[in-house]
C-alpha cells in the first residue's frame, strides 16, 4: 500500500506544507515556496553533478557529509535571497504580496529553464544518491521534518511566535504595541524559504532528476491546498495535509489523474466549509484533554 | 529594417490588446469587490475552447475519444459571441461558489483570492480532462476571416490579418465597455458600487446585482480574449489561459489596481515590451512580464496609475 | 532608543499646526495643543471632527501633511508606529483591535514582550506571568486570563485593550472612546481606573470621549475639535460655557 518511496514523498509534502504555513502564521499569503524549493533542488543537482570535491561517485553514490554540506549551502543561499527579496516585497499589503510571490516563482522557473548550466527543459539528471534505496531517505527527511516541527512548536512560546500571531490577527494593533511587523514578517518569510530550499535538496537527490517543472505555479497551488485542508492555525495542520494530499492521488488511481482537480476543490471549498482546516487548535485541545483524562 | 520594426510593434500591440482585455476583466471585479478573481485565466481558456468547439472543431480527449465535437459549425464572429456568453455564465457560477459565501460571512478579501484560485484550478483541469492536452488549430483560418486575405500590407509591413482583427476587437470591446460605464444607467450604478458599496446600497442600488453584472462582463471579456487568441495562435492546452491570467495580473499591477485606463495602458505596454525582446532571448520573454511587475511593485506599489487603498482605523 | 526626558518647563506632548488631508477632505486643520506631564487631557467634538485622525497621526498610523509633533521635545515625524510606541506612546482603538485568536493573558503578554525586550531581557516566564496578572488585576480581568479574547463582553474588551496598551510601558496613553458601550456603573469604574493609572504609573493621558459628564469630571483640561479645527481649549468649566462649543454641539449635549 504505502511503500517507502511514497512515504518519503509524503514527508516531503509535509515539509513543503510547513514552508507555506510559516508566513501564513504571520498573516502573510506567500506563494513563494516553490521558488525556493526549486533553487535548493537546483543547487543540489548542480553541486553533486559538477563539483568533484563532493565526491559524487561514478557509480552514482554520494557521501553523506556532502549531502549535509549541500543542505547547509542551500539554506544559506535561500535564506539570503529571501532576506533580500522579502525586505523589498513584505512592505506590500496582502494581495500585492501574493502577486509578487507568484511573479517570483515564474521568474525563477524561467531562469532555471533558460540558464545555460541548468539543463534547459530536460534539466539535470543522474543526480548522485547518498542512499541506495528509498528507505535510506526516510532518516534525513524525517529528521528535517522533526527539526522543523520542533522549531514551530518552540516558536509559539518565544516572543517571535507571539508577535507572529499578533501580526496575523491585527497588524496595525501589533505595530502600535511596538512590534516591528516588517521584521516579524521577514523572519517568517526567511524561515519558510530556508525550509523550502532544504526540502529541495533532499527532493533532488530522491527524485534523481531535477528541472524547471519542479517549481511551478501548480506547486504553489498544491502546497497551499496542504495548508488549507490540513489546518492553517497549527503547524500540525500542514504536516497532516501535506501527507494526506500527497498520498491520496497515489492510492486512489482515478483520483490520481484528477489530482489537481482535487487540490482545486480543496482550495475552493476549504475556506467556506472549514475555515481553519481539519486540524484546529480546538481539536488538539480536545485530543489533549482526552489523553490527560485517559492518563488518570 | 523599418518594416520589421513596424511588424514587431503591431504584433506587440495585438498581444497587448489581449492583455488589456484580461486586465480589464480583473479590474471590473476588483473595483466592485476589492478582490482579485483568480479564476479569470481559466475562463480565458474556456473561451478559447468554447469558440473552437462552436466553430465545429473536434477534440480528441487525449486520444480516448477522437472526433468528439458539437453538432454545429458557426462562423467565427458568431462562435466568439456565443462563447463569450458561455464564459459569462461560467463567471457567474464562479461568483456563486467562490465569492458569495465568503462575502455573506464578511470574510477577508484574501480568502476569496484563495477560493477563486481553487475555482480556476478546477476549471482548467476539468478542461484538461475533457479536451486532452493536444493542441488544436482552429478550423480553416481563411474561412474564419470571412474572405479577408491572410496577410495585409500596411506601410510596407506585412502583418497577419488576424492580428489587426484582434487589435480591432479588443479596442472595440474596451471602447464599448468604457462608454457603457460612463453613459448607461447600469454602468453608472456599477461605478457607484465600486466607489462605495454601502452608500450605493443606501441609494437603492442593488449592489449584489451589480457584483453579478461585473462578473458577467468580465466573463465576456475573458471569453472574447480566449477565442481571439485561440484563432490567432491556436490552442496549446488549457493552461494557456493560466499563463495569460498570470500576465494579466502583472498588467493589472502595472497599470494600477482598479484603474481602467491603467489596465489598457499597462496591457499595451506589456505587449510591446514582450514583442521587443530579441529572438535569441525569446526563452526569457515569459519572465519579462513578471520582472516588470516586480520592478513596479517595488518602486511604486500603487502601480503607474492606480491608488493604494489606505488602511481604515 | 532611550525615551527623551520632559522637564518642568517643557510639556510632554506638543502638537503644532497639525494638518492632515485625505484627497479633497481636510481632516485636521492647523491644530495646535500641548499636554503637560501628568495631565488627564480630554479631546471632544462632534463626529467627524478629526479626533481619531489626531490619534492616528500621534501614533504614526497616518502621516501628517503639515505641522510638528513632539514628545518631550523629540520630533515624531516620519517614525513608524512601532518606533513611536517604543518612545513611549501607547493607544487604544475606537473600534477595538484585540488579538481575537489569543487569550486575554496572551494579548497583554504581547505588549509586555516588546517592552521586556528593551529593558530587561531574560526575565523568565514566571516573571512575565506575574506582570501580566498584575495588569489584569488592575482592570479586573485576572480571572479571565486563559479565556479567548473573543469571548469577553464589550466592556471587558475595552478594559483589556487598556491593559494591553499599558503593558508596553508608555508615558503617554491615548484612549479612544474607552467608555463607549459601557453602562453607568462601568463608566464610574473607568473613571476611577483612569485616575488610578495616572497615579500608579505616572502616566499622562489623552482621552477622546463622547460622554460629556465623564470628560468634565475627569479631565484637567479639554480641547474641542470641530471640522478639523480646534475651537476651544481650557478647563472643563470654561469650555462648557464657550458659545462656540455649544453651537458646535447644536445646543445639545449627550
Amino acid at each position: 500500500m504505502i511503500d517507502n518511496g511514497l512515504l518519503v514523498q509524503m514527508l516531503l509534502g509535509a515539509l513543503l506544507g510547513l514552508s507555506v504555513y510559516l508566513p501564513l502564521a504571520a498573516g502573510q499569503l506567500s506563494l513563494a515556496t516553490p521558488a525556493f524549493y526549486a533553487i535548493g533542488g537546483t543547487l543540489a543537482a548542480l553541486l553533486s553533478t559538477r563539483w568533484a570535491l563532493l565526491g559524487g561517485g561514478a557509480d552514482g553514490s554520494l557521501p553523506l557529509p556532502s549531502l549535509l554540506l549541500e543542505l547547509l549551502l542551500a539554506a544559506l543561499l535561500t535564506g539570503v535571497l529571501a532576506a533580500l527579496v522579502g525586505g523589498l516585497v513584505l512592505r506590500l499589503r496582502g494581495i500585492y504580496l501574493a502577486i509578487a510571490t507568484i511573479a517570483l516563482v515564474e521568474i525563477v522557473r524561467v531562469a532555471i529553464l533558460n540558464l545555460p548550466f541548468t539543463g534547459g527543459a530536460v534539466g539535470i539528471f543522474g543526480i548522485p544518491q547518498p542512499f541506495a534505496d528509498a528507505s535510506g531517505y526516510l532518516l534525513p527527511v524525517l529528521g528535517l521534518l522533526i527539526l522543523a516541527g520542533w522549531l514551530c512548536q518552540r516558536l509559539e512560546a518565544l516572543p517571535l511566535g507571539q508577535a507572529m500571531a499578533a501580526v496575523r490577527d491585527d497588524e496595525l494593533a501589533a505595530e502600535c504595541l511596538g512590534i516591528d511587523t516588517t521584521q516579524v514578517k521577514l523572519s517568517a518569510f526567511v524561515l519558510s524559504a530556508v525550509l523550502a530550499g532544504s526540502t529541495g535538496v533532499l527532493a533532488a537527490h530522491f527524485l534523481n532528476t531535477w528541472n524547471a517543472r519542479q517549481g511551478t505555479f501548480d506547486v504553489s497551488v498544491a502546497t497551499l491546498a496542504f495548508v488549507i485542508l490540513g489546518g492553517s492555525r497549527t503547524w500540525l495542520g500542514p504536516v497532516f495535509g501535506g501527507m494526506l494530499l500527497t498520498a491520496l492521488p497515489e492510492l486512489l488511481r482515478p483520483v490520481g489523474d484528477a489530482r489537481l482537480v482535487l487540490f482545486g476543490l480543496v482550495i475552493l471549498l476549504g475556506p467556506v466549509l472549514a475555515p481553519q482546516g481539519l486540524i484546529t487548535p480546538a481539536l488538539l485541545e480536545r485530543l489533549g484533554s482526552l489523553g490527560r483524562g485517559a492518563g488518570r | 529594417m523599418m518594416e520589421s520594426l513596424l511588424q514587431t510593434l503591431l504584433n506587440g500591440a495585438a498581444t497587448g490588446g489581449v492583455y488589456a482585455l484580461v486586465a480589464l476583466g480583473y479590474t471590473l471585479i476588483f473595483s466592485v469587490l476589492g478582490v482579485i478573481n483568480f479564476a479569470q485565466g481559466a475562463l480565458f481558456s474556456l473561451g478559447g475552447y468554447a469558440t473552437y468547439l462552436l466553430m465545429g472543431g473536434r477534440i480528441g480527449v487525449n486520444g480516448a475519444w477522437p472526433g468528439l465535437g458539437l453538432p454545429v459549425a458557426l462562423p467565427f464572429t458568431l462562435a466568439l459571441l456565443v462563447a463569450a456568453l458561455v464564459t459569462a455564465l461560467a463567471s457567474l457560477l464562479v461568483e456563486r461558489l467562490a465569492f458569495a459565501p465568503l462575502r455573506r460571512r464578511g470574510a477577508e478579501p484574501l480568502q476569496s483570492l484563495i477560493t477563486s484560485l481553487g475555482a480556476g484550478v478546477v476549471l482548467v483541469n476539468l478542461l484538461q480532462i475533457l479536451m486532452g492536452a493536444e493542441g488544436y488549430a482552429f478550423p480553416a483560418g481563411a474561412e474564419a476571416l470571412a474572405g479577408l486575405p491572410d496577410m495585409l500590407i500596411l506601410a510596407g509591413a506585412r502583418i497577419r490579418t488576424i492580428q489587426v482583427l484582434l487589435l480591432a476587437i479588443c479596442a472595440g470591446a474596451v471602447v464599448l465597455l468604457s462608454l457603457w460605464l460612463e453613459r448607461s444607467r447600469s454602468g453608472k450604478a456599477l461605478r457607484a458600487v465600486a466607489e462605495d458599496f454601502t452608500t450605493a446600497r443606501l441609494l437603492g442600488i442593488d449592489s449584489d446585482a451589480m457584483v453579478r453584472l461585473a462578473f458577467a462582463l468580465s466573463g465576456v471579456l475573458a471569453g472574447l480574449g480566449g477565442g481571439l487568441v485561440g484563432l490567432s495562435v491556436s490552442l496549446t492546452g488549457p493552461y494557456f489561459g493560466i499563463s495569460y491570467g498570470l500576465k494579466g495580473l502583472a498588467v493589472l499591477v502595472l497599470g494600477g489596481l482598479g484603474s481602467v485606463p491603467g489596465a489598457i495602458a499597462g496591457g499595451l505596454l506589456m505587449g510591446l515590451a514582450e514583442a521587443l525582446v530579441p529572438a535569441d532571448a525569446s526563452g526569457w520573454r515569459e519572465a519579462l512580464a513578471f520582472a516588470i511587475l516586480f520592478a513596479v511593485l517595488l518602486l511604486r506599489p500603487g502601480g503607474l496609475l492606480g491608488r493604494i487603498q489606505p488602511d481604515k482605523v | 532608543m532611550t525615551a527623551p526626558k520632559a522637564t518642568a518647563a517643557m510639556p510632554l506632548l506638543e502638537v503644532e499646526g497639525l494638518t492632515c488631508r485625505f484627497g479633497g477632505l481636510t481632516a485636521l486643520d492647523q491644530v495646535s495643543l500641548s499636554v503637560n506631564e501628568g495631565e488627564i487631557f480630554g479631546l471632544i467634538g462632534p463626529n467627524g471632527a478629526g479626533k481619531t485622525t489626531l490619534f492616528n497621526t500621534l501614533s504614526g498610523v497616518t502621516p501628517a501633511n503639515e505641522g510638528q509633533l513632539r514628545l518631550a521635545g523629540r520630533r515624531l515625524d516620519g517614525l513608524e508606529p512601532h518606533g513611536i510606541n517604543r518612545l513611549g506612546i501607547a493607544r487604544t482603538f475606537q473600534n477595538l483591535r484585540l488579538f481575537e485568536s489569543l487569550s486575554v493573558g496572551e494579548n497583554v503578554e504581547v505588549g509586555l514582550q516588546q517592552r521586556l525586550r528593551r529593558s530587561s531581557p531574560g526575565g523568565g516566564w514566571r516573571s512575565r506571568r506575574r506582570q501580566v496578572d498584575a495588569l489584569l488585576e488592575l482592570v479586573e480581568l485576572a480571572d479571565s486570563r486563559a479565556r479567548p479574547a473573543g469571548t469577553l463582553s464589550y466592556g471587558e474588551r475595552r478594559r483589556l485593550e487598556i491593559a494591553r496598551a499599558l503593558a508596553t510601558g508608555p508615558r503617554l496613553l491615548l484612549l479612544d472612546e474607552p467608555a463607549a458601550g459601557m453602562n453607568p456603573a462601568e463608566k464610574d469604574d473607568l473613571t476611577v481606573l483612569i485616575r488610578l493609572l495616572r497615579e500608579r504609573f505616572a502616566l499622562t493621558i489623552l482621552l477622546i470621549e463622547h460622554h460629556v459628564p465623564l470628560v468634565m469630571g475627569l479631565c484637567d483640561r479639554i480641547a474641542v475639535l470641530n471640522f478639523g479645527r480646534r475651537i476651544a481649549l481650557g478647563a472643563p468649566a470654561a469650555v462648557r460655557r464657550d458659545p462656540k462649543v455649544v453651537e458646535a454641539y447644536l445646543g445639545g449635549t449627550t
